[in-house]
């Protein structure tokens, strides 16, 4: 029962959470998505925190502010492809404003308070005059892992006046496809077809090996031939021996004795030496 | 009404004294009516640190018209090496048919360093002189070992002559 009260507790705090985020929306859609997918919403506590602590923040009547992307279009991009926003900042009332930060982070589409990507807040705290416009560069890449599906986009510009009021404003707040690179050239398929190629290939092989095989009747046995026997570098052999890579000077000449084995010659030096002292 | 957006980006990867840069301001109209009178001009780049090469720091256009853009560069020169805050242009223009003027500023690059040549060149140049020295420095490992087979060569080449 404990569980169940937890589990309503949380469901209540999101309703609220999303009460106070409506006043942000931009696109209505966005705002009916997040409404439809709020149940499912309990498990991001530590952003619902955020985001609650955030929603102080409004935007100013006196500030407008718009956005652009300038590498892709709109409700497009790239994934892993750097995307470059231009965001424009309007100061149409009477005393200077601040331009803090912007940050932009990648929402679940039918739950902008579940975030998917976070971006780097970046600081420009730029002064901008009465009745003076600013724009401000904002990169960011989408994370390579995304596949085609749509995302909840939101990027945020924080400003304040000089005396400290601050004000949040959404600048951009929708949905937005992310779309895979067209790649020229596609390492894994390349070596995918490569594969299947050499495969068709050693399958050709096999086949035409068993073919000749059967048809010569079975598998016949190879013809025995007499094994060569190795004589290396023998005297009678040595005319096969190509030494035309020596110098001429180098190879000696043919000594005239009669080619012994060293067996041999051990004989007849033992049988001398046993000889000489019966002579003596 | 005409609402312009303008980016101020650097086209190099890095900043180098004595090495060209190039600067590009685009200009968007994101409003829904021509921008008339447009006038752009940069003085955020100091004529003591940055010289001139090409291009205007002033320029003007007649009109953009919605959802139209416009481009300009202008190349520059550091002078000295060092971080620079390298702040935003200034724009004005008319924004509807009552001459409603308006004004505003280009993105600003922020923070960049420019770095110095023989930084620059220790990393990104050829290294001519380094390959040249490698090679005189290698050589006596290659020509002894080819010269005590030349010699022992040539010794039998002569002999072969000779029996010749």
């Amino acid at each position: 029962d404990d569980a169940v009260v937890g589990e309503d507790d949380e469901v209540m705090s999101v309703d609220d959470e999303e009460g106070e985020d409506d006043e942000n929306v931009v696109l209505p859609d966005a705002g009916e998505a997040r409404e439809s997918g709020g149940d499912g919403a309990g498990s991001e506590e530590e952003e619902e925190e955020e985001e609650e602590e955030e929603d102080l923040y409004k935007p100013s009547p006196d500030a407008k502010t718009d956005i652009i992307f300038t590498n892709r279009a709109e409700n497009n991009f790239l994934a892993g492809q750097i995307v470059k926003s231009l965001i424009g900042f309007s100061n149409n009332g009477n005393e200077n404003f601040i331009v803090t930060s912007v940050e932009a982070s990648f929402r679940y589409p039918q739950d902008f308070s579940y975030f998917i990507q976070n971006f780097s807040k970046v600081y420009y705290d730029a002064y901008v005059p009465p009745s003076h416009q600013a724009s401000f560069t904002y990169d960011f890449t989408p994370s390579e892992s995304f596949y085609s599906r749509p995302f909840g986009l939101v990027v945020n510009v924080y400003y304040k006046t000089e005396e400290g009021n601050e004000f949040r404003d959404a600048v951009f707040n929708g949905t937005v496809n992310i779309v895979e690179i067209e790649e020229e050239f596609d390492a894994e398929s390349f070596f995918m077809y490569v594969l299947m190629i050499s495969g068709v290939c050693l399958l050709m092989f096999i086949i035409h090996f068993v073919w000749t095989t059967v048809k010569r009747g079975g598998r016949a046995a190879p013809k025995k031939r007499a094994a060569p026997v190795e004589r290396g570098t023998t005297k009678n052999k040595r005319s096969q021996v190509d030494e035309s890579w020596l110098p001429e000077g180098t190879i000696q000449k043919k000594s005239p004795r009669k080619p012994t084995s060293p067996r041999n010659r051990q004989k007849t030096t033992s049988n001398n030496t046993l000889n000489t002292p019966k002579v003596d | 009404d005409a609402h312009l957006l303008a980016s101020k980006t650097f086209l190099n990867d890095y900043l180098v004294e004595g090495k060209d840069m190039t600067v590009r301001y685009t200009i968007y109209n994101t409003g829904s009516s021509v921008a008339r009178d447009v006038k752009l001009t940069d003085d955020s780049f100091s004529s003591t640190d940055f010289e001139l090469v090409h291009g205007l720091m002033s320029v003007s256009w007649d009109r953009i018209p919605n959802s139209g853009n416009v481009t300009h560069t202008v190349i520059l020169r550091p002078l000295s090496s060092g971080i620079y805050n390298i702040s935003w242009g200034s724009l004005s223009y008319i924004s509807n048919e009552d001459g409603h003027k308006k004004v505003g500023f280009t993105s600003a690059p922020g923070n960049y360093r420019v770095l110095e040549l023989s930084e620059f060149s220790r990393e990104h140049s050829s290294h001519i002189t380094e390959w040249i020295a490698f090679f005189l420095m290698s050589a006596p490992t290659m020509l002894l070992p080819f010269y005590l087979w030349y010699s022992s060569h040539s010794k039998y080449e002569k002999l072969k002559n000779k029996k010749a």
